[in-house]
């Protein structure tokens, strides 16, 4: 189990949440679980007993002494006054911050952080009931939390600490200032051959600063180019690629700190640990990703237009994908002509066929403060159509989803990936700074942007992509054929 | 529940050719849009028939205190350039703001698409910047965009020091003895006098401030505003030096008799993106008296 992260599930989530495998090629099956009827367990609900569990489980990494969030919801105490507010963001599943929409699309993720329906039913109950403190002795012991110097998450998970721990440079941010978006190199010490990188993790070298890092998007830049390696913000964690995937590391590879620093109100200085947990020196893994590929809603490739590709989408894709492919045509849209208007809202779509089979591990999306939600769409080459994921846009959590080995969308060559976007600029919209402006595309938070990463392998060889195909099918079978316990 | 919505029918053509559909749906009716909702598109540049948009960049601090509004421009057309004169088409509210915004949009560029802070409105108080609303009247219809006090809408002036950005100084050779430098719209007290047909020759030096070298410095010149057409003469768009300073000079030629003001803008263009990042880049105004032919 991953500390506070943790729920690492194997095989497919229970406890009233509607269970759906999405398997090869989009066949869904959904096997429903029994909710738990709240009300009747409610007049028994209490704090010890009943909620202390939960809140130690799926609150407690960022709400307690030491860490981010605003309370620490560690000791009755503690939880009594904030009731309210847990009411109200649990029962919209603002908390834990998960923003992707449970009623739609893939729901089995390797990071999932929310609660399950029979969580949030305990919660409400227990609230909906006066919030009784019940018998201390059934409180559970603290959790021991590791201290911060030590703690990589996904050391669990691979049951080591990182391989290779890379450490940006340090950079003053000024306080009160506005915002800092400096580009700082380190190179990648210690690399004698190629090494395959398995999963990533990022984190502020100390704790005080977590608060000035919007985003660092770090990449390793090596003599093919610069190619976008995990990620920092408010929400995620770093990415763990499937158990046959791995990503390049090259000797003489140097590593690139793209951020984007918050001031804050006292000078810190703002250094982030790139934790990187490699295969094994000399053994390859059988497939590998470029990592994430950018697909802009705001502009398509995919149209013949795949050799003006300087970015990646097409044949020398990797870097960058679906931001390559801009027509020479003065008039083909492009990111940069997004325009929406005053008290309006608006949907940008942009499409990218597939010209080799490919396997969809994680996505993340990206937009601004008018940012609503995104949608990822595959309409197969037999026609069918499938929502993959659908992001509830909040600036504050840019989460990357990390789908389930079993669920990981298997797309055959010539399926359209669809990316739509819908933006938000009315008064309706809470983190709407001003409703009466023209948004535009930039890099300040008031105007936007509008792409989703994914993160992406590519099969050369159809006959890969058949047999993975092939194994989903069987496990899909025998999934069927042995009914999922609740609770997974 | 079943999340497959099965055979569609819609195969990946017919979806293909959704792309960049942009739906919208208006809630105010204070902004109207080029064409009735449903119309309103990604694609929305032409070559010409396209509104200009009047858009506010954002605001800053100036050093005693007091503010600059930037605004800017999206003409939609890839190549018409539009005209709208002072009047009832081209106004800012409050009148006493009137009068400096130009009149002339350059066709969209092929490059940024938009024309950034291409004029500034001085204020001693942000709080008024809502009320301040720039309208623009294009083919029947009306877009008006306001400043705004948002905290969100701030920008760097003259240095970001994150990304070493800094706007160079700029002085007009043979015009001035001191050197400018940021994005307030200043009127200088002297005119370039000229002669319809004849080109004029604009020269100036633009050096970086702290002496550093300069590296790419991109020099954008327009029309401002002006009766007739002006005519620029060649000059490239995008400076690369080791030193600390350039002198250029590129020509003006008019077709009408009439009083003109020509822009000049020079980014700072080290990185690439001065302007998603709104910092940093010096605007200058020539004033230009151009008479009629003997
Ligand atoms: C990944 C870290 C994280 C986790 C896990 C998390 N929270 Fe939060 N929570 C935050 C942060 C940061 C804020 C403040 C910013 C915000 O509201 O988005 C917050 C805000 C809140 C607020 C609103 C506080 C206020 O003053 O507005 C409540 C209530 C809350 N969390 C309850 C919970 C509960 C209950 C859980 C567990 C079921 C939980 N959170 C899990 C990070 C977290």
């Amino acid at each position: 189990m991953l500390k506070g992260f943790g729920r690492f599930r194997c095989v497919v989530r229970g406890t009233g949440k509607a269970l759906g495998v999405v398997l090869a090629m989009g066949v869904v099956v959904s096997v429903a679980a029994v909710p738990a009827t709240a009300q009747e367990a409610a007049t028994e609900l209490t704090f010890t007993r009943d909620v202390a569990p939960i809140l130690q489980q799926n609150c407690q990494t960022c709400h307690r002494e030491g860490s981010f969030a605003p309370m620490p919801l560690t000791t009755y105490d503690e939880v009594r006054p904030f009731t309210p507010l847990i009411r109200d963001r649990v029962e919209t599943r603002a908390m834990p911050p998960w923003p992707m929409d449970h009623t739609i699309g893939i729901q089995e993720f390797k990071n999932d952080i929310s609660l399950s329906d029979e969580e949030i039913a305990t919660i409400l109950g227990w609230i909906d009931s006066g919030a009784p403190m019940g018998d201390p002795d059934d409180m559970p012991p603290p959790v021991e939390w590791a201290a911060f110097e030590d703690d990589w998450q996904y050391e669990e998970h691979f049951g080591r600490p990182p391989d290779i721990v890379i450490v940006s440079p340090s950079y003053m941010v000024p306080a009160n200032e506005l915002d800092h978006w400096p580009n700082l190199e380190t190179s990648v010490p210690g690399l004698t051959g190629d090494r395959w990188i398995r999963g990533v993790e990022l984190r502020p070298a100390d704790p005080d600063t977590r608060y000035v890092f919007h985003h660092a998007n770090p990449s390793i830049i090596d003599e093919l180019g610069s190619v976008g390696v995990g990620h920092s913000a408010a929400g995620t964690v770093g990415y763990i690629f499937p158990d046959d995937t791995g990503q390049a590391l090259r000797p003489g590879a140097r590593v690139r700190f793209g951020m984007h620093l918050f001031p804050i109100d006292r000078d810190v200085n703002a250094v982030l640990q790139l934790g990187f947990w490699l295969y094994p020196e000399g053994e390859e893994p059988e497939f590998v990703t470029p990592g994430e590929v950018i697909h802009e809603a705001s502009q398509s490739t995919g149209f013949g237009l795949e050799s003006l590709s300087r970015t990646g989408y097409g044949p020398a894709r990797g870097t960058g994908g679906g931001r390559g492919g801009v027509s020479t045509d003065p008039q083909f849209p492009r990111q940069v002509d997004l325009l929406i208007p005053p008290h309006s809202t608006a949907t940008f779509r942009g499409v990218y066929v597939l010209d080799r089979p490919a396997r969809i591990h994680s996505v993340r999306g990206h937009m601004h403060l008018r940012g609503r939600y995104q949608v990822i769409e595959a309409v197969y080459p037999d026609g069918r159509w499938e929502v993959i994921s659908k992001l509830n846009w909040h600036h504050g959590w840019q989460t990357a989803f990390l789908y389930e080995d079993h669920v990981m969308p298997l797309l055959p060559k010539g399926t359209v990936l669809m990316v739509t976007n819908h933006f938000d600029n009315t008064a309706d919209n809470p983190h709407n700074p001003d409703p009466n402006q023209w948004v535009v595309r930039g890099d300040r938070t008031v105007d936007e942007m509008s792409h989703t990463r994914i993160g992406i392998t590519y099969f050369d060889s159809e006959e890969d992509f058949e047999r993975l195909v092939r194994e989903r099918e069987e496990l899909l079978a025998r999934i069927v054929s042995e009914p999922v316990q609740a609770g997974g | 529940m079943v999340r497959l919505p099965g055979r569609t029918g819609l195969g990946p053509v017919a979806a293909a050719l959704w792309f960049c559909l942009l739906a919208f749906s208006p809630v105010e009716a204070q902004n109207r849009l080029p064409s009735a909702s449903g119309d309103w598109m990604l694609r929305n540049l032409r070559p010409s028939g396209q509104p200009v948009i009047p858009l506010f960049d954002g605001w800053y601090y100036n050093p005693d205190g007091t503010f600059e509004l930037c605004f800017g421009f999206h003409n939609l057309n890839t190549a018409q350039n539009v005209e709208i004169p002072l009047g009832p088409d081209n106004f800012i509210e409050p009148a006493r703001f009137d009068g400096l915004q130009p009149t002339h949009f350059d066709e969209v560029p092929s490059e940024y698409r938009r024309r950034f802070c291409v004029f500034t409105i001085h204020l001693d108080d942000l709080e008024e910047a809502p009320a301040i609303v720039w309208t623009l009247r294009v083919g029947g219809q009306t877009y008006s965009v306001p400043g705004s006090s948002s905290v969100h809408y701030r920008m760097d002036e003259l240095e970001q020091s994150s990304r070493g950005n800094s706007a160079p100084l700029v002085r007009f050779d043979g015009l001035e003895e001191r050197e400018h430098r940021g994005r307030m719209m200043v009127l200088d007290d002297w005119t370039v006098s000229a002669t319809v047909g004849v080109p004029v020759s604009l020269e100036y030096t633009v050096t970086d401030p702290n002496a550093i070298p300069l590296g790419v410095t991109r020099v954008v010149w327009g029309k401002h505003q002006g009766p007739g057409p002006v005519e620029f003469g060649p000059e490239d768009d995008r400076v690369e030096t080791e030193s600390v300073s350039f002198s250029h000079a590129t020509t003006a030629t008019f077709r009408d008799p009439g009083e003109y003001l020509l822009r000049l803008q020079t980014v700072d263009w080290d990185l690439g993106n001065a302007y998603g990042f709104h910092c940093c880049w010096t605007n200058r105004y020539v004033r230009v008296s151009v008479d009629e032919a003997q």
